[in-house]
């Protein structure tokens, strides 16, 4: 693993790695939209994030400039269909095309989410919260070493935002995904704006949530906007990072220390340029967490 | 396997494809966010997979109008629910379903205008290949020639149309007033080009099977035969080979056998 992202980060002068969590800087969702952009302009950002099923294709367009933007840029794959907690067999029709991919692009890491996405070959395209419970990190856990095991790496697991609570449920989200985490050997993409959106919509304090996640375990953040409907928010990716959101990234880098970052944009796309600027301010806020984590020892 | 966690998922799958959240309401804790919570699921489901259809058939949206659009995806999504990966796949079985379903299986032009518009799709993230330039051709030598197999650039395809769906098709991409449909034998090429984009062209009847010989593996001996039925033989061989020199120059062939 340690080779893959010393070979992908080679381009970026800036990159660091440590033993425990690779750093990868400050990167942004890749969208079509922005392909020439990118290409022509050469931005200054560390690194893309693509969604794999986009490029889970056998050719044309958008898998061209992704091998073009790859040869200049690391890239990290990011998937939605893996549906890890779904009850139905593992997808090896998906896990394959997903490895082939990874085998072309060579991502410095692949994730998904700590979902279920559809069940008796009915997929609802949605990312639906599990229970939190034993039953549900057993079988998650499980799933979690054969998919690890498929792609002879480790995979970074997203926290979701939630709308609803089950009744099955015998631990906090806080729990269910560090025992998961923990026992499958699996990263952590900590999504500081799910965060944000789950503790309000069921009332628990954002910054216990994040405290209580192994450190060691979370190598990536997505930051990204959110509706407020006032009773529900709503995790929209469709709006600027918003100040409250902010907020709690500042402590979570705080606590947890350098951890790369991107920010995900995935409806009302802005021009590049205005993304560019909203990464300088995520290169400030982590900068000002850190500065003031060390003056405060 | 039947498990608590594989029974949940089956109810709450079950309560976004009937968009009905009163059958799971005892598998959610009561709250006040709840009752919301469950509706933002609901019309997430219907909503992500009409998108899908609206991004994927522009088109076809703008010739039925709003209405029909409305009833058109809310009787796919509940005939065909999503079985794919990709949300790129989801509307496959579309101009199936445009030909039977009550609604709309009166007017077949409608099947044809979403089966053109999923063509497109298909040609548009189909494998890449290298295409070869004529004078790869020439250098062989002509005894082999009747022995020869082209092989096509694989986002290439034939379309049959018994509408005028091609004119319809780009009457709505101009956002003009669609032609009334009419029947009529049409034959189109569809192919993506150098630089990656789709393009299509209409082709005579002729050009539509000598294409269709190649594809299905035929040799340049046994398009000649075919030509033979309606040409003179000293007119064959210099159609033929008109006919392949052009989809050379389109960059439509990236292999010759022998």
């Amino acid at each position: 693993m340690l080779d893959l992202i010393s070979k992908s980060t080679q381009a970026v002068s800036e990159v660091k790695t440590s033993e425990t969590r690779p750093w990868l800087g400050f990167g942004l969702g890749l969208r079509t939209e922005h392909f020439d952009d990118v290409l022509n302009s050469r931005p200054k950002v560390d690194w893309f994030e693509v969604t794999s099923e986009n490029f889970m294709v056998q050719g044309g367009k958008p898998l061209h400039y992704l091998r073009s933007i790859r040869e200049l840029y690391p890239i990290v794959m990011h998937g939605v269909s893996l549906s890890i907690g779904s009850t139905d067999p593992l997808d090896k029709n998906y896990l394959q095309k997903l490895k082939e991919l990874a085998g072309q692009i060579e991502p410095v890491w692949i994730s998904d989410h700590l979902c279920w996405t559809g069940v008796d070959g009915i997929n609802s395209h949605d990312l639906l919260p599990l229970p939190y419970n034993d039953e549900a990190i057993n079988h998650v856990v499980s799933r979690i070493q054969q998919v690890q095991e498929f792609l002879g790496r480790e995979i970074l697991i997203e926290n979701l935002s939630s709308y609803v609570e089950f009744t099955q449920s015998q631990m906090s989200e806080c729990e269910f995904v560090s025992q998961v985490a923990k026992k499958s050997g699996c990263r952590l993409l900590l999504d500081v704006n799910n965060v944000y959106v789950s503790s309000r919509n069921h009332g628990f304090e954002a910054m216990d949530y994040i405290r209580g996640l192994p450190e060691d375990r979370i190598w990536q953040i997505h930051l990204a906007g959110h509706s407020d409907y006032g009773d529900i928010v709503v995790d929209t990716h469709d709006h600027d990072v918003p100040q409250a959101v902010w907020d709690l990234y500042t402590k979570t880098i705080a606590l947890h220390g350098p951890i790369s970052t991107m920010i995900e944009r995935d409806d009302h796309i802005p021009p590049l340029v205005e993304l560019l600027t909203e990464l300088d301010l995520a290169r400030n806020h982590h900068d000002t967490a850190l500065f003031n984590a060390k003056m405060a020892i | 396997m039947s498990s608590s966690l594989q029974n949940m998922q089956r109810q709450f799958l079950g309560s976004l494809r009937s968009q009905n959240g009163t059958q799971i309401e005892n598998l959610l804790m009561q709250k006040p966010l709840t009752q919301s919570g469950l509706r933002t699921y609901i019309h997430a489901y219907s909503s992500r997979l009409i998108e899908a259809l609206d991004n994927d058939h522009p088109c076809l949206g703008a010739y039925l109008g709003d209405e029909l659009w409305k009833t058109m995806c809310t009787g796919y999504i509940e005939k065909y629910p999503s079985q794919y990966t990709s949300l790129r796949n989801f509307g496959d079985l579309l101009p199936e379903y445009l030909l039977h379903a009550d609604a709309f299986k009166r007017n077949p032009e409608i099947s044809e205008l979403a089966k053109l518009e999923r063509q497109f799709l298909n040609c548009f993230d189909a494998p890449d290949a290298e295409n070869i330039e004529f004078s790869e051709l020439l250098a062989i030598s002509e005894q082999d020639w009747p022995l020869l197999r082209l092989t096509f650039h694989p986002s290439l395809s034939l379309l049959t149309n018994q509408y005028n769906t091609v004119s319809v098709w780009q009457a709505m991409k101009a956002q003009e007033l669609s032609p009334t449909p009419t029947t009529l034998d049409n034959y189109w090429i569809i192919w993506r080009d150098l630089d990656r984009v789709t393009n299509f062209r209409s082709v005579d009847f002729e050009e539509y099977l000598a294409l269709l010989y190649f594809l299905r593996g035929d040799n340049f001996s046994q398009l000649c035969q075919a030509l033979l039925e309606t040409h003179s033989i000293e007119k064959v061989p210099t159609l033929a080979l008109g006919y392949i020199k052009s989809w050379f120059a389109e960059g439509w062939v990236v292999d010759i056998e022998l």
